[in-house]
C-alpha cells in the first residue's frame, strides 16, 4: 500500500472493526447477509483510497461490482 | 512524497532559467528562501501550482496566461520568433520519480501578438512521457488541486489564516477543505454510490415485487379463467350433444316424414277407394232396391236369377218361334209365288220369261210347304208355351226386363266394388307396411326438435366465442405470467451486498471522521504544544467543523484571542492534518513569521526543523537574522536560496553556501 497514511489506517481499522462486529452479530442474517471477508474489505478500502483524488472512482465501483457480481453468483 | 526540484525558464520575474533543488536531507528538512518584498518568492509557489494544475491565482483572482510570462524574454525575443515559458516540477512519491513539464511556446508575431497554449508532459521514472489525458490523475494522486493550499500556504494573507481556525461562517469552508485533505468527500461519495446501486436494486426488486404481486393476480385471474372456460366447454359439449341428439331426431323424422308423404298418399288413396265402395254399395244397394220392385213379391229374389234364365231361354224360344213364323210366311209367300209362278209363263216379279220348269217349281214349293209345316207348328206350339210359362211364374215381361237391365248394373257395380275393395286392400296392406305414424305428432315434434336444434347452435356459437375469448385472455396472462418478475436471487443477494456496503461505509465514515479528526487535533495539539510559549495551553480543541479553540489545563476550553494564535493553530493545524493524511509531507509556507513574535518565530522554527515535513519557508531578508535563527533552526536547514531583484522584469535566485 503506497498511501500508508494514519488517515488509511484510521479508515481501515474502522471498517474492518464494524464489519467483524456485523459478522458477530445477528443484525445481517435475516436479510440474506452477504458475507465479505475481511480481505475484502480492505481492498475495498484500499481501491477507495486509491481513487480519493481521482476524478472518478472506478477503482472502487469496478471492485465492488466484480465482488458484488462474485457474491450473487455464489448465491 | 517530496518535491525534488523545480525548475523555471522565463516564468513571470525569472527570466532564463533557474533550478531549485528541493532535495533535502530528513535531518535538514528546512528550505530557506529569502528576499525582498516583490523579488520573486511567491512567484516559486506560483510556479509549482501552474505546473501542476495549468493556472494559478492571486488570492481568488486567476493570473492571465501572458502575465506569467517574463515580460523581458517576451520583449527581447526577435518578431516572429518564439519564446518558450516552461516550469519543471520533479517530485517523488512511492520511490518513483514524477517529472512534469508545462510548456508554453509563445510565437511573437509582428504585431506584438502571442498564439499557442501551454502543454504538459510527464515522464514517469525518466521514462517516456505518459499520454497527456493521463497527467492530471498523476497530479491529483500528487497533490489534489483542492487541497493544495494547504502545502502552498501563504502567511501573508490574514484571511488564510482566519479561515483555518474560524468557528464562524468560514469554518464551514475549511471544513470542506479539510474533509477532503482527509478524503472524507471520497468516503461519501461512495457511499452515495452505494446507495445508488442499492436503490437501482431496490427499485428492480420492488418493481419485480409489484410484477409478482400483478402475475399473481394474473395467476389468478388465468385460474378462474381456466375455470370459466372449463364450465363454458362443459356447457359446451351438452350442448353440441344436445344439438345433436336433436339433429338425429330431426334426421329420423325426416327419415319418417318421407314415409309420412307416402303415408298420406296412400291414405288419399284409400279414402278414395272406400268413398267408392260406400257409393257403389249405397247405388247397388239402391239398384237391388229397385230390381225387388220389379220383381214379383212372391218370387225369391235369390232365385230371380235362375228365373231370368228362364226367361231368357223363353225368350230365346220366342224369338226362335217368331222366326221360324217369319219363315213360315216366307215359305207360304214363297209358296204363293211359286204357285203363281207355276200359273204363269212370267215372273210375277220381273215379267220375264222363265224357262224353268214346273216340275222343279213343283219341287221346290212342295220343299217349302214341308218346311213351312214344321215351322208353323213349331210357333204355333212354342209360342204360346213359353208365354203360358212366364205368366205362370208371375213375371211382367217389361218388369222383368227392366229388373234385368237393373241386375246388370248390380252386377257391374259388384265388380267395380270388388276393383275398389281390391285396392283399398292393396293400400292397407301397402300402408301397414309402414306402422303406426303418427303425422301431426310427427310435425309437432319436428318443429320441437328444429327449435331445439336451433337453440343449440346458438348456444354453441355463443359458447364457442366465449372459450375463445377465454383461451385468448388465458394466453395473454400466461404470456404475461412467463415474463416474470419474480425477484431473482442473484438480484436480491446484490441488493444485499450494495445495503451492507453502504452500512458499512456509512458507519465507517462517521467513526472514520471522528477517529481523524481527533488525530489532526492530536497532531495540530503536538505542534501547537511545541510552538505556543504560554504553557497554559496544553493543545488545541478541534469541533465538527475544524473550528479551533484552546484547551485549557483545567479542561476549559478558550477561543483563539490573537493573529499569533490563529498563525501558530493554523500551522499546526496543517502540521495535523499532513501528519494524518500525507504518508510524506511538505509545506510551502510563506511569510510565516508574520504576527509573530521572538518567542513564537523560535519556536516556529524549531517546529519546521522537528515537524517531519519538508518545510520551505518564503521569507523576508529582513526576517532572517543568521546569528538568531541558526540557533532556532539547529541543523534544521538543509538550503538557503537568495531571491535578487534585477530589475522590475527579472529576478535571480542563488543558493547560498
Amino acid at each position: 500500500m503506497s498511501d500508508d497514511t494514519v488517515a488509511y489506517q484510521h479508515l481501515l481499522s474502522t471498517l474492518l472493526e464494524i464489519h467483524a462486529k456485523n459478522r458477530s452479530s445477528n443484525d445481517f442474517e435475516d436479510v440474506d447477509f452477504v458475507d465479505f471477508s475481511e480481505t475484502e474489505i480492505q481492498q475495498l478500502a484500499e481501491s477507495l483510497w486509491a481513487n480519493r483524488f481521482s476524478e472518478s472512482r472506478t477503482d472502487f465501483q469496478d471492485l465492488v461490482g466484480k465482488l458484488v457480481a462474485e457474491k450473487t453468483v455464489q448465491k | 512524497m517530496k518535491i525534488l526540484s523545480l525548475k523555471l525558464t522565463n516564468f513571470m520575474s525569472y527570466k532564463g532559467t533557474h533550478e531549485i533543488n528541493f532535495d533535502v536531507p530528513d535531518a535538514s528538512p528546512v528550505i530557506l528562501f529569502l528576499g525582498e518584498n516583490g523579488h520573486g518568492k511567491t512567484t516559486i509557489q506560483h510556479a509549482a501550482r501552474w505546473c501542476l494544475y495549468g493556472e494559478t491565482n492571486y488570492k481568488e483572482r486567476k493570473i492571465p496566461l501572458f502575465d506569467l510570462l517574463n515580460r523581458k524574454s517576451y520583449e527581447a525575443a526577435p518578431a516572429a520568433s518564439e519564446v518558450d515559458m516552461e516550469v519543471v516540477l520533479e517530485w517523488e512519491d512511492s520511490k518513483k520519480n514524477y517529472e512534469l513539464t508545462r510548456t508554453w511556446s509563445v510565437k511573437k508575431d509582428s504585431s506584438g501578438w502571442v498564439t499557442g497554449s501551454a502543454t504538459p508532459s510527464l515522464r514517469i521514472d525518466h521514462k517516456n512521457p505518459v499520454p497527456t489525458t493521463a497527467i492530471p490523475e498523476y497530479v491529483q494522486r500528487f497533490l489534489a488541486k483542492e487541497i493544495s493550499h494547504f502545502f502552498f500556504f501563504n502567511g501573508e494573507i490574514q484571511d488564510e489564516f482566519d479561515k483555518m481556525t474560524s468557528n464562524d461562517d468560514g469554518a464551514s469552508f475549511i471544513k470542506s477543505e479539510i474533509e477532503k485533505t482527509l478524503s472524507i468527500p471520497v468516503i461519501t461519495e461512495a457511499i452515495n454510490w452505494l446507495h445508488g446501486k442499492e436503490s437501482s436494486e431496490s427499485t428492480a426488486i420492488e418493481k419485480a415485487n409489484r410484477d409478482n404481486a400483478k402475475i399473481a393476480q394474473y395467476a389468478f385471474d388465468k385460474e378462474q379463467a381456466l375455470k370459466e372456460k372449463t364450465v363454458l366447454e362443459n356447457e359446451l359439449k351438452i350442448q353440441m350433444e344436445k344439438r345433436e341428439k336433436a339433429r338425429t331426431a330431426i334426421a329420423e323424422l325426416n327419415k319418417k316424414i318421407g314415409n309420412i308423404e307416402e303415408v298420406q298418399g296412400l291414405t288419399a288413396s284409400l279414402n278414395i277407394e272406400t268413398g267408392k265402395i260406400d257409393a257403389i254399395t249405397s247405388q247397388r244397394r239402391e239398384i237391388f232396391s229397385n230390381i225387388k220392385d220389379h220383381l214379383s213379391t212372391n218370387v225369391w229374389l235369390p232365385n230371380s236369377k235362375y228365373l231370368l234364365k228362364v226367361w231368357k231361354t223363353a225368350q230365346d224360344s220366342k224369338n226362335e218361334y217368331e222366326k221360324a213364323e217369319e219363315s213360315a210366311r216366307s215359305y207360304l209367300r214363297n209358296i204363293e209365288l211359286l204357285s203363281e209362278l207355276e200359273n204363269s209363263a212370267t215372273c210375277p216379279l220381273c215379267n220375264s220369261v222363265h224357262d224353268n220348269t214346273p216340275e222343279s217349281v213343283k219341287n221346290r214349293k212342295i220343299d217349302l210347304q214341308k218346311k213351312f209345316d214344321e215351322v208353323s207348328g213349331k210357333y204355333d206350339l212354342g209360342f204360346q208355351g213359353v208365354m203360358e210359362l212366364l205368366s205362370l211364374m208371375g213375371f211382367e215381361t217389361m218388369k222383368v226386363s227392366k229388373a234385368i237391365d237393373l241386375q246388370k248394373e248390380y252386377d257391374e257395380l259388384g265388380a267395380r266394388l270388388a276393383k275398389a275393395k281390391n285396392a283399398a286392400t292393396e293400400v292397407r296392406n301397402r300402408l301397414s307396411l309402414h306402422g303406426n305414424v303418427d303425422v301431426k305428432e310427427s310435425m309437432v315434434n319436428m318443429r320441437a326438435f328444429t327449435q331445439n336444434e336451433e337453440e343449440a347452435t346458438r348456444s354453441i356459437n355463443s359458447y364457442q366465442e366465449d372459450i375463445k375469448k377465454k383461451a385468448s385472455l388465458i394466453e395473454s396472462l400466461e404470456s404475461a405470467i412467463s415474463k416474470g418478475g419474480t425477484v431473482s436471487p442473484e438480484k436480491q443477494a446484490a441488493y444485499n451486498a450494495f445495503r451492507y456496503l453502504r452500512f458499512l461505509f456509512t458507519s465507517g465514515k462517521e467513526s472514520y471522521a471522528n477517529l481523524v479528526r481527533q488525530q489532526v487535533e492530536t497532531f495540530a495539539s503536538e505542534s501547537f504544544n511545541s510552538i505556543i510559549s504560554d504553557k497554559k495551553f496544553v493543545g488545541l480543541k478541534i469541533n465538527d467543523s475544524y473550528g479551533v479553540d484552546l484547551l485549557m489545563k483545567d479542561g476549559k476550553i478558550e477561543p483563539l484571542r490573537s493573529t499569533g494564535q490563529a498563525k501558530i493553530s493554523a500551522i499546526s493545524l496543517i502540521n495535523g492534518l499532513i501528519k494524518t493524511a500525507m504518508p510524506e509531507g511538505f509545506i510551502l509556507m510563506d511569510t510565516p513569521f508574520g504576527s509573530l513574535d521572538m518567542g513564537h518565530r523560535r519556536e516556529v522554527c524549531k517546529w519546521a526543523s522537528n515537524s517531519g515535513l519538508k518545510v520551505s519557508l518564503f521569507m523576508h531578508s529582513g526576517e532572517f537574522d543568521r546569528n538568531i535563527d541558526s540557533e532556532f533552526f539547529g541543523n534544521g536547514i538543509g538550503r538557503i536560496y537568495r531571491i535578487h531583484k534585477v530589475d522590475d522584469n527579472e529576478s535571480s535566485i542563488s543558493v547560498e553556501v
